[in-house]
Parts: structure tokens; C-alpha cells; sequence
């Protein structure tokens, strides 16, 4: 079975953002970028399921720009077989993400796809779910274990009150939930070998399709400034503040 | 304009967070329908009716949308959206699921988590974990939103909506609901929760974390708040922070990876 993995290039997580005086977007100038962490549970997993006997290929894919070919460089260090790039410099969101991976399931026809649950830069939540909806195919997202048993996936999702286990058919889409896997670091000679390894370059127009997004990014702002913390004398000071100041309680 | 707002159930009760959904879709402004599909939910879609400012609830009752699968849930919404400007959830597991099905399959952009309305088609949401607020505007016809409960207040009971069935019936043979295990609790779902009460450096170790309950007994009646929200995690100063066991809906950071970094390509 093929596995297509989806990995983004997002500013690396333990970086602090900044946002731009002109508050027009993020200032991602000389900032250190990284694969997105629910990406990189992604390839882990279908790593494992390659070790497992269970795939035979993983193709690690990117939409985004030239730079992105590190990440998938990276996931090629971790494991993956060969890569695809689709190279835009347009701002690219989750659906038109999805309608590349769309023709790219279509072309590779793979027997899983498994993608982040969600990209730590914008937040979103949304392209595995509408990969799903444009291939037609059923979803497993906020996995935190996936079975493969011969033509089905059991998967078990990470829902608000606990866990939840769905069966689906394949060809499927599994999104990463935090709990599925710790992911490994990738090796030097790994590395080496991922330089090596085929990576195609295509453009939307390749596909026939458009990714640039509908929605328009207007202003982005920094969250309200924290308020420094008081120390208050007494236990009687404290509930009322509670009370009367914050109205947590009543 | 008009809004469908999917309720949001959990064990054949309406959740509270659909309440600050329709409040969110009152700021929008237009009539406002609520959507309630599952299996055996008419005493749920009563309960919707009962809401403030909600024009007509509309119920897909069919074995169908038990659990609220994201395959037959979402050709559903797909199906009655044509009458809306607007669809919106809550930002909960399930609306997440579901939602941006729906967008891709009326081929529109989703938006997640707004924590405000600006305008009709303005929203105001967080990214980088809630680092950094963006406003954003969708130019397409079909707004389809999740909704982060804690931006907007809940809206009252004093309402009486129509009901009205749906009969459409989505074909699922793709995914199977195979069984659920729900974390057991006398306190409520942490999005629920009128007081968190979370504990920091100063507990010292994971074990006083149970001194928490003292206080949160004191707050409320025991069968008030209580949920085994934390997993306490006690680790080195460098790498001490309690693990949510998922991430509040108050919290405005996620917790992230346990690991140090990804490996950096050598350049």
C-alpha cells in the first residue's frame, strides 16, 4: 500500500512571533522554519507503517513555496520514499492545499493519506477534512491510533469528552492528533541519503487548478497585552476580587 | 441573510455551547435556524427551540447521523446550505470534523475559531496559537464558521421555534462508528466549565494537584465543576508546564510536542 504524506513548512515552534509594525501579517524575515510538529507525527506514522510491513511506499508532498523543499527533505530523512512539490508563491490556504492534494491522490492513487491535524501557524483545522470531501474519501482526524486491517482502518480519534474509534474504508484520510506517535529525529547518513532521494517540482497549473485563497488576511494584531499580577493581603481581599473584580465566581 | 447553526449534543442533551453559537450568528444578524441531526433527538431539537433569537429548528432524526459521523453529517449540512449564508459549529471536535467537509464540498473556504464578529463577512480569529489575532474576510457567498464559545456570551431560553423535519437521508458506506470511551467525571466538559481553576510552578509536584478539588468543591456543589482536566506532568524546571489533557478552549496556548525540535536541515 502507497501512504501520501502532507507536510508544511511553518515557523519552527519553540520560535516567539512577532507580528509586523504595519500589522499587516506575521514578520517571518530571518526567522527560523521547521516542518509543522503534527506534519512531522504525520511521517512518523507512516514510517512506522512501512517498518510494519503494512506500506510499501510513503510520498511526502508539500504545497508552498521553493524553501518548503527542506521540510520535505526532512521528511525524506525520516523515512519518506520520494517527494512531490507543489511550488507556489501565492498564499496558499487549507482549501486550495487540499485541491492540489486532491489531484495528487487522484495521480498517485495511495491507499492512505495522513496529514497534521492542524498547522501551528495559522491555525486552521481544515485540509485533511476537505481533502477528504473533494476525494470523496471517508476521514479519521485527531487520530491517536491507527489499525490497518486489510481493507479498513480503524481509527481512534481524540474527541472533546474522551476517545472515539471509527472504522473506514480505504483508500482513507488520517489526520495526527498529538498522541499517535513521538516522532524520531532523522540520522546524518539519513540525511545524506535524502539528498538523493527523487523530489518532482509542480505547479498548480500542472494540476489544473487555482490555490490562491478567498479569504482575505486583513489586519493581524498582536492579543491584548497581559496584565501584570497584584498580591493581595488577605484570603477575604482575594474572594472579592474574584467576586466583584474578575466575576469568576458568585 | 440567513444562518444554519448545527447544535452541538452529548448524551441526549443539547450543550450549552450551541447557546454561544447562536449568539454569535444574532451578531452576524439574519434568521437564524438551528440544525439538530442525530438519532433519537427530538427532546434535543426541543431543547433548541427553546433558545433566544432561533427562527426554526430543523431535525434530521435517522440512525444515519447518530454520532455525528463527518461523511453523512456533512452531505447533510451540504445539502441545506443552499438556503444559508452562513453555516456555523461550535469550534468542538465535531464541528472541526465536520465543517470544513462541508466548505470543500460547496467548494468555499472555512473559517476556524472566530472569537469575534466584525461584519457579516469580516471575523476576527486566532493564529499562532493565539499569539497573533487576525482579522480576515471571506469573499465567498457561503460563510461556513466554527465558533470558539468563549468569545461570545450564551444567549437564554425563553424562545419557541418551529420544528421541522428534514428528510434527507446521506448514503455512508465508508465509515462505521465502532465505539467511544468517554472520560468518566462528576465535573463538567472543560468548554462547559463556569470556573477553571488550573494550578502552575507553585504546586511543586504533580500530587498536590489533588488540592485543586479541595477548592473547586468549595466554589461550586461537588456535582458542579469537576473533570480530570490535567494530566499534572512534573518535570525539570526547564520543561515544566502541566500537559492539558486537551486544550482548553481557555488556554490560548497549545501545548506542542514534547520534543525539542525538528531536525534541522544542515544547509
Amino acid at each position: 500500500m502507497k501512504i501520501l504524506v502532507a507536510v508544511k513548512r511553518v515557523i519552527d515552534y519553540n520560535v516567539k512571533i512577532r507580528v509586523k509594525p504595519d500589522n499587516s501579517d506575521v514578520d517571518l524575515t530571518n526567522v527560523k522554519m521547521a516542518m509543522n510538529p503534527f506534519c512531522e507525527i504525520a511521517v512518523e506514522e507512516a514510517v512506522r507503517l512501512k517498518e510494519k510491513g503494512v506500506a510499501t511506499e510513503i510520498v511526502a508532498v508539500t504545497v508552498g513555496p521553493k524553501a518548503a523543499q527542506e521540510q520535505l527533505r526532512t521528511a525524506l530523512a525520516l523515512g519518506a520514499d520520494r517527494a512531490i512539490h507543489v511550488e507556489t508563491d501565492e498564499r496558499v490556504e487549507s482549501l486550495g492545499a487540499a485541491k492540489a492534494l486532491a489531484k495528487l491522490v487522484e495521480e498517485e492513487q495511495p491507499g492512505l493519506v495522513i496529514l497534521g491535524k492542524q498547522a501551528i501557524d495559522t491555525d486552521n483545522n481544515q485540509t485533511g477534512q476537505m481533502l477528504a470531501a473533494l476525494t470523496g474519501l471517508p476521514q479519521g482526524t485527531f487520530a491517536s491510533e491507527v489499525k490497518v486491517e486489510g481493507e479498513k482502518v480503524q481509527v481512534t480519534r481524540e474527541i472533546d469528552g474522551g476517545l472515539q474509534t471509527v472504522e473506514l474504508t480505504l483508500p482513507a484520510i488520517v489526520t495526527t492528533d498529538l498522541r499517535l506517535n513521538e516522532p524520531r529525529y532523522a540520522k546524518l547518513p539519513d540525511i545524506m541519503k535524502a539528498k538523493k532521494k527523487p523530489l518532482d517540482v509542480k505547479t498548480p497549473a500542472d494540476l489544473g487548478i487555482e490555490v490562491a485563497s478567498k479569504v482575505k488576511l486583513v489586519k493581524v494584531e498582536p492579543p491584548a497585552e497581559r496584565q501584570g499580577g497584584v498580591k493581595v493581603d488577605s484570603v477575604d481581599e482575594l474572594v472579592d476580587k474574584l467576586k466583584n473584580e474578575a466575576k469568576v465566581i458568585s | 441573510m440567513s444562518i444554519l447553526v448545527l447544535a452541538e449534543h452529548h448524551d441526549g442533551a443539547l450543550a450549552g455551547a450551541t447557546a454561544h453559537v447562536v449568539a454569535a450568528a444574532q451578531q452576524i444578524g439574519g434568521d437564524i435556524d438551528v440544525l439538530v441531526a442525530g438519532e433519537g433527538v427530538s427532546a434535543i431539537a426541543e431543547a433548541a427551540a427553546r433558545l433566544d433569537g432561533v427562527s426554526k429548528v430543523r431535525v434530521a432524526d435517522n440512525a444515519a447521523y447518530a454520532h455525528l459521523l463527518a461523511e453523512p453529517t456533512a452531505a447533510l449540512i451540504a445539502e441545506l446550505a443552499g438556503d444559508y449564508s452562513h453555516v456555523l459549529a461550535v469550534a468542538s471536535t465535531t464541528g472541526k470534523n465536520v465543517l470544513p467537509r462541508v466548505a470543500a464540498l460547496k467548494d468555499v473556504a472555512q473559517i476556524s475559531e472566530i472569537i469575534a464578529v466584525e461584519s457579516a463577512d469580516t471575523f476576527k480569529r486566532p493564529i499562532y496559537a493565539g499569539n497573533a489575532i487576525a482579522t480576515v474576510q471571506s469573499e465567498d457567498a457561503l460563510k461556513v464558521i466554527t465558533v470558539r464559545t468563549t468569545g461570545f456570551d450564551a444567549v437564554g431560553e425563553g424562545g419557541s421555534a418551529a420544528i421541522e423535519a428534514v428528510d434527507f437521508v446521506a448514503d455512508n458506506a465508508q465509515s462505521t462508528f465502532i465505539n467511544e470511551e468517554l472520560a468518566q467525571s462528576d465535573r463538567p466538559e472543560l468548554g462547559a466549565a463556569k470556573v477553571v481553576i488550573s494550578g502552575g510552578r507553585g504546586m511543586g509536584n504533580g500530587d498536590n494537584f489533588k488540592l485543586l478539588d479541595g477548592i473547586a468543591d468549595k466554589l461550586g456543589p461537588p456535582s458542579a465543576p469537576r473533570a480530570p482536566r490535567w494530566t499534572p506532568v512534573s518535570c525539570p524546571t526547564t520543561c515544566r508546564w502541566a500537559r492539558p489533557a486537551r486544550s482548553s478552549p481557555r488556554t490560548s496556548t497549545l501545548p506542542w510536542a514534547s520534543r525539542v525540535p525538528s531536525s534541522t536541515w544542515p544547509a
